[in-house]
């Protein structure tokens, strides 16, 4: 399969998961599908296996790399902008269901805070692995999420899950 | 751990992902920018591999082609076009012209041929070739056109064939018969190029047809001649051979072996039926328009030279004599700009050389900015790249504007600033890879071609 097949093919069946991927980053829809469209376009301008899982968890990282990126380098003003806290009630993602309050909670957070907290509780990463993922260390992680703490009760109610101290540095069991 | 999160961030990206199906039906990434923004990505690193870090690329926003008119062209009759008739032009016309009768047995495109006959290779509608061309042009003298072969999807991916490096072949027809034309290389070129493999795309091809009857075999027609006034139809066709949808089929092999070996069979690609006039009658073909000779010491260095960096010293125009035959004409719309704001400007790079120059640019024209004579700033830029190649005829011109950003040294790329406010020289430059044909012979480099500098105050 060339490597025009399989981007076509991983968009068709993945695409919209991807998005969604990228919305826990990024908070707004758009801001998701560009950010999806270039972590492709970034994926596929070198060469790579050819396994689609391996290509899907690749696209994931350079998604997140992109974001974070986007937000270190400011080298794009709008895709900064719209990378920043927006509210969510302009989002039709974020407007269905009781969900938006996690949608909106998170809008409160840094990239980085934010971007710890989607490895850790969807990614499912372990400390070490978010620190090694982010080129952070382990103590860096925490204190990042010890932030995303303070920041998210107000919003959520108490979350002793988040509190640094119980932090586990195993899996959690979550999906990935 | 916190199950609450986590199960909210699933259900939330569980939700945005069944909306985002249902919304967007599947458009809503857009694939073939993707694909083409990533093909041209995976090129450019090649490119990037000879050349170092040396460019940081600007966004080319719908690039536009034109042809420089012919010297002749640029010297209109006194007599307004509008108040001209086309003459009269039987076959044989007042100045005893003959031209090719039709031969039915010809496959369509050559010398002689009927409009109406099939070409060597079946037509394929799905590829296709666009022609842009002027309506009327004076006897003696060149047809200007711009053509782009329009290949297509394959399951949402480009098909990946071969193509003469010569472009299309252009047939002039006279009341439905083929009576001048060939392709913008005099038939000197024969070799094949790859299309949407390795090098993407097809260029765009900028040229000249010479309006002069073609040579049919006939001693009684007269060959060589210019045609005589009248109403004509320009048509353009050419064969390809596509052999798969993998850009890689044309890595391991030259694309001459993948035709000869395997089993693709050729299709016809044809433009449409393009209707000028030719004024008035001419007895011999006019010159063809100036060019200058081109040094060939310049030729055999394919590495693009090294980007001028800040502190170095602003370089002045370059000599198309030394730099492949290419000039590069910038006109900004305005010598006054505000701090950041960007200076639009106008851009033709222009072939002056005697031979085609195949020109391949990784990003487009960008200005170095100095004061008191060192470089202090450019308009180089880390956005994304666009890619842009044209095959360019004597006096054929690219048409490059667009506008860019004056940014101060150290700046330029991740986090753009712009420059103090005061008047700074500023030169334009673009840099080219080019492939040249002289005698039959393929020469390549990569030229960096600068403008005149000038005055540009920044408010």
């Amino acid at each position: 399969m060339s490597w025009e097949s399989e981007l076509g093919a991983l968009v068709a069946t993945r695409g919209s998961a991807l998005v969604a991927y990228a919305y826990l980053l990024t908070g707004d829809g758009h801001a998701a599908e560009d950010l999806v469209q270039e972590g492709l376009v970034n994926a596929y301008s070198r060469r790579r296996p050819r396994d689609v899982q391996w290509v899907e968890a690749y696209v994931r990282r350079v998604i997140l790399n992109t974001y974070l990126d986007a937000y270190r380098s400011r080298k794009r003003l709008a895709s900064v902008t719209h990378l920043l806290a927006q509210d969510p009630s302009a989002d039709a993602h974020a407007q269905a269901g009781d969900r938006a309050d996690v949608a909106r909670a998170l809008t409160v957070l840094t990239p980085r805070e934010r971007a710890c907290v989607v490895l850790r509780f969807y990614d499912d990463l372990t400390l070490p692995e978010i620190g090694h993922r982010l080129g952070i260390s382990d103590g860096a992680v925490k204190r990042y999420l010890s932030d995303a703490r303070r920041k998210l009760e107000p919003e959520l109610g108490p979350q002793p899950g988040l509190t640094t101290e119980d932090l586990s540095t195993i899996a959690t069991g979550g999906r990935s | 751990m916190n199950r609450d999160l986590q199960n909210a961030l699933h259900e939330l990206a569980d939700r945005v992902e069944s909306s985002h199906v249902e919304t967007t039906r599947g458009a809503g990434l857009p694939l073939p920018t993707i694909t083409a923004r990533a093909r041209r990505n995976r090129h450019r690193r090649t490119l990037v591999s000879l050349v170092g870090a040396a460019a940081a690329v600007v966004l080319v926003g719908g690039a536009a082609y034109a042809v420089l008119p012919d010297e002749q062209q640029a010297n209109p009759p006194a007599v307004s076009p509008t108040l001209r008739t086309p003459t009269p032009s039987p076959t044989t016309s007042t100045a005893a012209v003959v031209l090719p009768t039709g031969n039915p047995a010809l496959p369509f495109g050559a010398c002689g041929s009927l409009a109406a006959t099939a070409p060597e290779a079946p037509v394929d509608p799905d590829y296709s070739i666009e022609v842009t061309s002027p309506s009327t042009v004076d006897a003696g003298g060149g047809l200007t056109v711009t053509a782009r072969v329009e290949t297509p999807l394959q399951n949402g991916v480009h098909v990946v064939g071969a193509a003469p490096g010569a472009g299309p072949t252009f047939a002039v027809t006279k009341d439905g018969v083929v009576v001048a034309g060939g392709d913008l290389y005099d038939g000197t070129r024969t070799d094949l190029v790859s299309f949407e493999g390795v090098q993407g795309p097809l260029p765009v091809y900028l040229g000249r047809i010479s309006l002069e009857v073609c040579d049919a075999g006939n001693s009684a027609v007269s060959t060589g001649r210019p045609l005589p006034g009248g109403a004509y139809e320009l048509h353009s066709l050419v064969q390809l051979t596509p052999i798969g949808v993998d850009p890689s089929i044309v890595e391991d092999g030259t694309v001459e072996d993948l035709v000869a070996h395997g089993d693709a069979q050729p299709v016809t690609a044809v433009g449409p039926a393009i209707p000028f006039t030719i004024f008035g009658d001419a007895q011999a073909m006019s010159a063809r328009p100036g060019s200058i000779p081109v040094g060939t010491g310049i030729f055999g260095d394919r590495l693009m030279p090294e980007p001028l960096t800040c502190g170095d010293a602003l370089p002045g125009p370059s000599d198309p004599g030394t730099v492949a035959g290419l000039s590069l004409d910038v006109e900004p719309s305005t010598l006054s700009v505000l701090a950041g704001e960007p200076l639009p400007y106008a851009a033709g790079l222009t072939n002056r050389g005697a031979a085609r120059a195949g020109t391949d640019l990784q990003h487009p024209p960008y200005f170095l900015v100095a004061d008191g004579g060192t470089i202090v700033g450019s308009t180089r830029s880390d956005a994304a790249s666009a890619r842009t190649r044209a095959d360019l005829g004597t006096r054929s011109t690219l048409d490059l504007s667009d506008s860019a950003v004056l940014t101060r040294c150290g700046t330029a790329g991740n986090d753009p600033a712009p420059l103090a406010r005061g008047t700074y020289t500023v030169v334009p430059v673009v840099d080219v890879a080019v492939d040249l044909f002289v005698d039959g012979v393929h020469h390549s480099t990569s030229v960096s071609v600068t403008d005149l500098p000038v005055q540009v105050t920044i408010s």
